[in-house]
Parts: structure tokens; C-alpha cells; sequence
């Protein structure tokens, strides 16, 4: 123990007496640590994260296309869908017998955050609980989630105006101010970031479901119109900008509800034979596709997995050739302390006491270097889960 | 009568040597140093002064012969004993390898008991350093590095370390080979100093006529053959 004692003295004396040589050999060997575990753990991080959100969307239901912007539009909100579905398309689901069929109309977008069209359908499937307030009635009111609500420091009663989709597009909607009702618990998922009204809201932020003034006769481009006939109203009416109490009831669409547009359907189905059965029946469907998003993240996380393989067979050569710069630091200090090394076994030191106070100061550099690997690992994880939840709500 | 601090008797050693050459040997008939002398070794380069003083450190094995030091007879001893009777009994001082640098020369002083456990660091030891600096005139200087110190000052410091253990023998290898005539002087002159007060043995090897001059014994390694002419 003594010898032990003496020999971490005498090498804590050595590191100490040259510091700059013992930070940037215990930088490198942290750096070599560091790279690889971080790696590993960022890697499996994200696979975790991506895939227990899939885990819970058993079935996405979407136009023809790519697989994958509709899986990261439906379960993270991210992108856009390039053809949306009819509405109907959840109630016939429903009518089939394959489970619940939730709609989703991601496009629109408040201060950034995504304004999600949904039902209350999707809230409880998510087992999205309310923090503060109450969950949105009527048109016009929306839900936020926990970071979104954070983020623009919202509470109930506080409004949001959405974003103007297309400045370019004169014929486009205007933006509505929207009132928060509710702030919903924090999950640790994408419905964090993102705003929750009923998908008639989100018509309304399309201009599909409208309000505006009354067409006299004499405002209107056919004056003449008999009785009974539509008058065409001109593009100088006021659309209305806000949804209140005294104008909901003149919001209105032009058509059916069954055939405005949703970005997809997550469907919810009871058992695995409604599962299999309705994966089958849109496998050779000319408009719709039904995808598993497990299979879809899974197979974005192939590209992740091969990219880390790649990474960490580069980071394994670096730790090697950090092992080797170490290897070669150590053998060369050793010969300039040749003297130093001699001294000791000429008055009577043993080679063993030699060799205790070089492993000694081998552990201690690792120790650090470990230490400053682990910090650095804890560091860069937090940061990791900071920038998912930014970029996908999840972490 | 007191014991010898050394005694030699029928000495041979040889370096092992892969060639067909003649190999370096050193024989040493009879040789005894009493308690408390002072001899000074000399001889041309390469006649075998420091493998003489290597085989009394118990550095180099003996391959015949006996040789006592300090009472314990060396042929008897293990490696590890050896090791042991070196760190308690005897004191070094070299040329070669003057101190640690990344240690102050306090510490320094006290590196032996750093080495080896079966000597206790105590307060008593970190005393005798103290005043071995003190009495070397180096109070003042302990904090310091080597390489805040003079050539003077590192070897002076040197000496505190062969003695702080309080060994029999002190073996000094050329320890003023580096100095000037006035330094080298002071050093020698504390050295003689301290082993007489301290009742310790000293062996010096030099090369110096001056350094020589001072001793009244000396012993010629090369012409190491005959009983007439090894022992004071």
C-alpha cells in the first residue's frame, strides 16, 4: 500500500512537472474514448427514439408517392405530403372494420410549429393528456404542445396567428388568428413541438372553409341576378381574419366535407388480422398506399446503421492511431527519463517499483482521459437529445 | 576491533562477452576498508573503478571470491536482498545521473524513501533532510527545482540524498568531475565533512590529482593484483 502511495506521488509529481504534455496526451486519449462511444450511443439513441414512435403508429394510410415523406410528415411533421387524400378516406376505413382511422392535415403552420389537423381520436391514441386549460371545441381554437407552448410562452387564453403558407400566392388564404385553449403535458415525442386543432380549424387555415361579409346585390359582379340565383362576390370582401363568436357561425365551405384534403390516416387497427387485412387490400391500390412506419424508420436506420459502421471503423483507426502516438509519447519519455529510471535501480530501487510508478501514471492519464471521455460523451448526449427534440420532437 | 565496512577476498569478475576477445576481468586478492575510512579509487578510463564500486552496490554479481559490506556477506544475498541492503546501507553519489528534475531538491533528498517502502518516510527522516540542506547550505533552496540550482548546488543536494538514509558507506563516483577547482573543493570538503561527523565510510573514485591528494588512501584499480597495494 505504501509502495503504492509513494510510486501515485512520484507520478502525479512527473504529470504535474510537464502540464501541457499531459493535457494533450490526455486530450488525445479522450478524444480517441470519445469518438467511438459517442458514436455508438448517439446512434442507438436515435434508433431508439425514431423507432419507439413508430412502434406506436401501427398503420399510415397516404397517397401514392414516397413512402418516406409521408411517414415523416404523419408521425414526426415534418415536410409536406405532395398529394393529399380525401377526408372520407378515415370513415370508410372505420366502416370496414379496420380500426380507427385517424385523420391527419399536416401543411399549415403557426410561428413555425406545425399546426396539426387531427380529431380528439388522435390525442387519446397518443395518451396526450391536457397540462393546463381544456382541449379545443370549436373552430379556430388549437392545443399546444408542451415545447411549442414553452418556446413562444404560451398559456390559455393566448392566441397564435398561423403563417402565411404562400407569400406569392395572391389567391391564397390569409393567415387566422388562432386561440390556444390548452396546454397539453409534455410526452417526449413530436406532439411536443406541434399545435393540435380539429382538422376543420386547418380548412379554415387553407381558406377551404371560409367566413366572410354578407354579398349585398349591389357589391356582388351580378347585380342583375334573379332571385334565388348566387350572387358572385368580388375579391375586395372582407374574409375574416379571426374566428369569434359572433362570425363562427358564417364559416362554410363550398362542397363536402368527405372530400377535403388530409395528409394521411393513421389507422389503429384492433387486432393483426385487421392489420394484415388492410395492408392488403391497399397493396395493389392505384391511389392509396398503407405503410408500416416501423418498416419505413427501420429502413431509414439501415442508412444511419451503415453511415455509424463506417464511422466507427473510422473512429477505431483513430483511437489506434492515438493508441500508437501514446505507445510512442510513453516509450520516448521513457528514454529521455532513461537517467531518472537508472537512479532509482542504482540506490536500490526494484523494477518492480519502476514498473509501478510507469503504470501509475499510465492509469492516471487513462483515468483523466476516461473522466474527460465520459463528460464529454454525458455532454454531447444532452446536447444530442436537444437537438432531436428540436428537430423531431423526440429525446 | 571493529568490523571492516568492506572486505574483499579472492574477487573476480568478468563482463560475459559473446567474442572470442579477451574479456574485462577484475581480481581483488585481499582488500578491507575499515569503519569510517576514506579511500579514493583511481586508475586509468575503463580499468574497472565503477564495475568496483557496481560490484559493492550489490549491482553486478560476483563470479568468484567473497565480499563483505557493511556486514552482510553479498555472495548469500537474493536480488531483492540485495536491492534492500543497498537502499539501507549504502549512500551514492554520481556523475551520471545527478537528480530527478521534476522533483524539488527536497524532495530529492528524500527520493530513496520513495523507492523502497521498508525505509518509513517519518518525521525524524524529513528532519535529517531539512538539516542535511541546512548544513550544505541549501536552507533555502529546498523548494527548488534542479534546474533552478547550480551545477554546485545539484550535486550538494546529491550528498543530501546518499546520507539522509544514514548509510554505512558512501560510494561517490567522480562527484566533482563537472565542477570548477574552487566548487569542486567545497563540495568534497562538506562530503569528507559530513561522512566523518556521521562516522560513514566514504569510497571515491577520481580522477583528479588534487582530489586525490587529499586522501590518504587510494587504491590504483588497474594494478589491482597484489595485497601490497590494495588496502589502506
Amino acid at each position: 500500500m505504501s509502495a503504492l502511495r509513494h510510486a501515485s506521488l512520484l507520478a502525479w509529481w512527473y504529470l504535474r512537472s510537464a502540464p501541457g504534455r499531459t493535457a494533450v496526451l490526455v486530450c488525445c486519449t479522450a478524444l480517441a474514448l470519445f469518438l467511438p462511444l459517442f458514436t455508438a450511443l448517439a446512434a442507438e439513441r436515435v434508433e431508439t427514439a425514431l423507432l419507439a414512435r413508430a412502434h406506436t403508429s401501427p398503420i399510415l394510410l397516404g397517397h401514392q408517392g414516397n413512402e418516406f415523406d409521408l411517414t415523416m410528415n404523419g408521425l414526426y411533421f415534418r415536410g409536406e405530403v405532395r398529394d393529399p387524400i380525401a377526408f372520407g378516406t378515415a370513415a370508410a376505413i372505420e366502416a370496414s372494420g379496420y380500426g380507427d382511422a385517424v385523420p391527419l392535415y399536416v401543411t399549415h403552420s403557426a410561428g413555425g410549429a406545425p399546426v396539426v389537423g387531427t380529431t380528439l381520436a388522435y390525442l387519446e391514441h397518443r395518451a396526450l393528456n391536457v397540462a393546463s386549460g381544456r382541449l379545443p371545441a370549436v373552430l379556430g381554437e388549437v392545443v399546444a404542445g408542451a415545447q411549442v407552448a414553452r418556446d413562444f410562452h404560451l398559456s390559455p387564453g393566448d392566441t397564435v396567428r398561423s403563417d402565411l403558407s404562400n407569400l406569392y400566392n395572391i389567391a391564397g388564404a390569409y393567415p387566422i388568428l388562432l386561440k390556444v385553449t390548452g396546454v397539453l403535458a409534455a410526452s417526449g415525442t413530436p406532439d411536443d413541438t406541434a399545435f393540435f386543432a380539429d382538422v376543420k380549424t386547418t380548412w379554415v387555415l387553407d381558406g377551404t372553409l371560409h367566413g366572410h361579409d354578407t354579398v349585398t346585390r349591389a357589391q356582388s359582379l351580378n347585380p342583375e341576378a334573379e332571385d334565388g340565383e348566387n350572387l358572385e362576390a368580388t375579391a375586395a370582401i372582407f374574409m375574416f381574419q379571426e374566428i369569434t363568436e359572433k362570425n363562427r357561425g358564417g364559416f362554410h365551405l363550398h362542397g363536402s366535407t368527405d372530400n377535403l384534403p388530409v395528409s394521411s390516416v393513421l389507422v389503429f387497427p384492433p387486432n393483426a388480422r385487421a392489420h394484415d387485412q388492410l395492408l392488403g387490400d391497399y397493396a395493389l391500390h392505384e391511389d392509396l398506399q398503407a405503410v408500416r412506419p416501423v418498416v419505413v424508420v427501420r429502413t431509414i436506420l439501415g442508412i444511419v446503421l451503415r453511415v455509424r459502421e463506417g464511422l466507427t471503423l473510422y473512429f477505431s483507426a483513430i483511437a489506434a492511431s492515438t493508441l500508437a502516438f501514446f505507445v510512442l509519447v510513453l516509450s520516448l519519455s521513457l528514454r529521455l527519463r532513461r537517467s531518472e529510471l537508472q537512479l532509482m535501480q542504482r540506490i536500490g530501487s526494484s523494477r518492480s517499483m519502476v514498473a509501478l510508478m510507469v503504470g501509475v501514471e499510465v492509469l492516471m492519464v487513462v483515468v483523466a482521459a476516461g473522466a474527460t471521455a465520459t463528460f464529454a460523451t454525458v455532454a454531447g448526449l444532452s446536447l444530442l437529445d436537444a437537438a432531436l427534440a428540436g428537430a423531431i420532437g423526440v429525446g | 576491533m571493529t568490523t571492516p565496512a568492506i572486505v574483499a577476498h579472492d574477487l573476480h569478475f568478468a563482463y560475459p562477452t559473446r567474442t572470442h576477445d579477451t574479456p574485462f576481468a577484475l581480481h581483488l586478492p585481499v582488500w578491507e576498508v575499515p569503519r569510517g575510512g576514506r579511500v579514493a579509487l583511481y586508475g586509468p578510463s575503463g580499468c574497472g573503478k565503477s564495475t568496483l564500486l557496481n560490484l559493492i552496490a550489490g549491482v553486478l554479481p560476483l563470479a568468484r571470491g567473497s565480499l563483505e559490506v557493511a556486514g552482510r556477506q553479498l555472495r548469500n544475498l537474493s536480488d531483492a536482498e540485495r536491492r534492500a541492503h543497498r537502499i539501507r546501507s549504502l549512500g551514492f553519489v554520481f556523475q551520471d545521473y545527478p537528480l530527478v528534475d521534476h522533483l524539488s531538491a527536497f524532495e530529492n533528498v528524500l527520493f530513496p524513501f520513495r523507492l523502497n517502502p521498508a525505509l518509513r518516510l517519518d518525521a525524524p527522516a524529513r528532519t535529517r533532510a531539512s538539516t542535511l540542506l541546512h548544513d550544505l547550505g541549501l536552507g533555502d533552496k529546498g523548494g527548488r527545482r534542479p534546474s533552478a540550482l547550480s551545477q554546485g548546488e545539484r550535486q550538494r543536494v546529491a550528498i543530501a540524498r546518499a546520507l539522509v538514509t544514514r548509510p554505512a558507506i558512501v560510494l561517490a563516483d567522480e562527484p566533482t568531475a563537472g565542477l570548477d577547482p574552487a566548487r569542486s573543493t567545497a563540495v568534497l570538503t562538506l562530503l569528507e565533512q559530513l561522512c566523518e561527523e556521521r562516522g560513514v565510510t566514504l569510497l571515491l573514485v577520481s580522477h583528479d590529482p588534487a582530489v586525490l591528494a587529499r586522501f590518504e588512501h587510494t587504491l590504483e584499480v588497474g594494478a589491482l593484483s597484489s595485497t601490497d597495494e590494495a588496502g589502506p
